[in-house]
């Protein structure tokens, strides 16, 4: 049986992060992308997992914290009620607040902590993640692209 | 270096179709958003790498031939189906082997008892259910839990429609229920909270 020739020693990166629903831990591999997933609460469990040779292209770009939004909705929405309810003595102030924390969380989000998103297109479909590391591309960049050139790779003897 | 057959390139925010040549940072020309793209180098399928080669099979050979690869030999039985598995094909999970239909199959239903085990939802539901009944008197809190609780059964349940072999039915559709009778009890306790106050 012959083993493959171990290539440079590099210990994974690995990152989380949340949506309304679930956490999502994203494990870059030196041979593929691992994605698990869990609950509120519970362990991970794998999602998918895409291998290099199946990756037709990586998109990156800016985009918005819908986190950070999701967060100023619910407090404007508590905003509101706590003035509905207190709307004969202080209901202005509390929508006020709330109003107010609906502008600040979308400021933190859309401008200054935006999200670093990236998409791996395959040819069965996409993933989708969002992280704040900025040494993700890099690495992609690196294991998509420094792979060796076919003629180095052992011949085919089965299959 | 080209694909076989040239997927289809999609701008990431607004989706629409653009021509992305080569690895670079470019502009969409209908949304204006601007991203990066990468473009792999071509690679070798995963095979190709040599990791395992399983022995070949002889032309005429009487010794038994795995039923997904006829040149390879088989190894192994698949413990659900029976078929013959080279080592390639082979798939030992939770003390037994599968071949790799059969396990896509145990997978896909949930079968696995990793996959049951790690199914906890329909519990957090329920859990979260409850205690929203039970704070009825803290509403603020009460109501967001309520809330969770019903989305989390939902949840749970469509969970359960894609994969029947899960737990948890029962607790899911129970989650759902009280939750909607915690949501009902609170919406009176906030009404009677805000017609005492316009009193």
């Amino acid at each position: 049986m012959q083993q493959a020739q171990p290539g440079p020693v590099r210990p994974p990166l690995r990152f989380q992060f949340a949506t309304l629903a679930d956490v999502w831990r994203v494990t870059i591999l030196r041979d593929s992308i691992l994605l698990e997933d869990r609950g509120v609460v519970g362990g991970f469990r794998p999602n998918a997992q895409i291998f290099w040779d199946e990756v037709t292209g990586v998109y990156s770009w800016r985009g918005p914290n819908w986190n950070l939004f999701a967060i100023g909705l619910l407090l404007g929405f508590m905003g509101a009620v706590a003035a509905l309810i207190l709307i004969r003595t202080n209901g202005v102030i509390w929508l006020g607040s709330g109003v107010a924390a609906v502008a600040l969380f979308s400021v933190l989000a859309f401008v200054v902590r935006p999200y670093q998103w990236y998409r791996v297109d395959t040819a069965d479909g996409s993933v989708l993640f969002q992280t704040y590391k900025r040494e993700v591309m890099p690495l992609l960049h690196e294991y998509l692209n420094a792979r060796p050139p076919s003629s180095s790779l052992p011949p085919v003897t089965s299959l | 270096m080209a694909w076989a057959s040239a997927p289809v390139r999609t701008c990431p925010r607004c989706k629409s179709p653009v021509t992305l040549p080569a690895t670079g940072t470019y502009e969409c020309p209908r949304c204006r958003a601007s991203f990066e793209f990468l473009l792999p180098n071509v690679l070798p399928p995963a095979y190709l790498t040599g990791a395992i080669v399983p022995p070949r099979r002889a032309e005429g050979s009487e010794e038994p031939a795995c039923a997904y690869h006829a040149n390879n030999v088989a190894a192994g039985v698949c413990e659900r189906c029976g078929d013959f598995t080279c080592i390639l094909c082979a798939t030992p999970t939770e003390g037994r082997s599968y071949c790799t239909r059969c396990f896509d199959a145990l997978f896909q239903r949930g079968s696995l008892q990793v996959a049951q085990q790690q199914f906890t939802l329909p519990q957090t539901a329920y859990t979260l259910s409850l205690i929203a009944l039970l704070l009825f008197c803290a509403w603020y809190v009460a109501i967001p839990l309520g809330i969770a609780g019903i989305v989390l059964g939902i949840k749970s349940l469509r969970q359960i429609a894609r994969q029947p072999d899960l737990p948890g039915r029962g607790k899911a559709i129970a989650a759902i229920v009280i939750g909607c009778l915690a949501l009902l009890v609170l919406a009176g306790v906030v009404f009677g909270i805000f017609a005492s106050s316009l009193r």
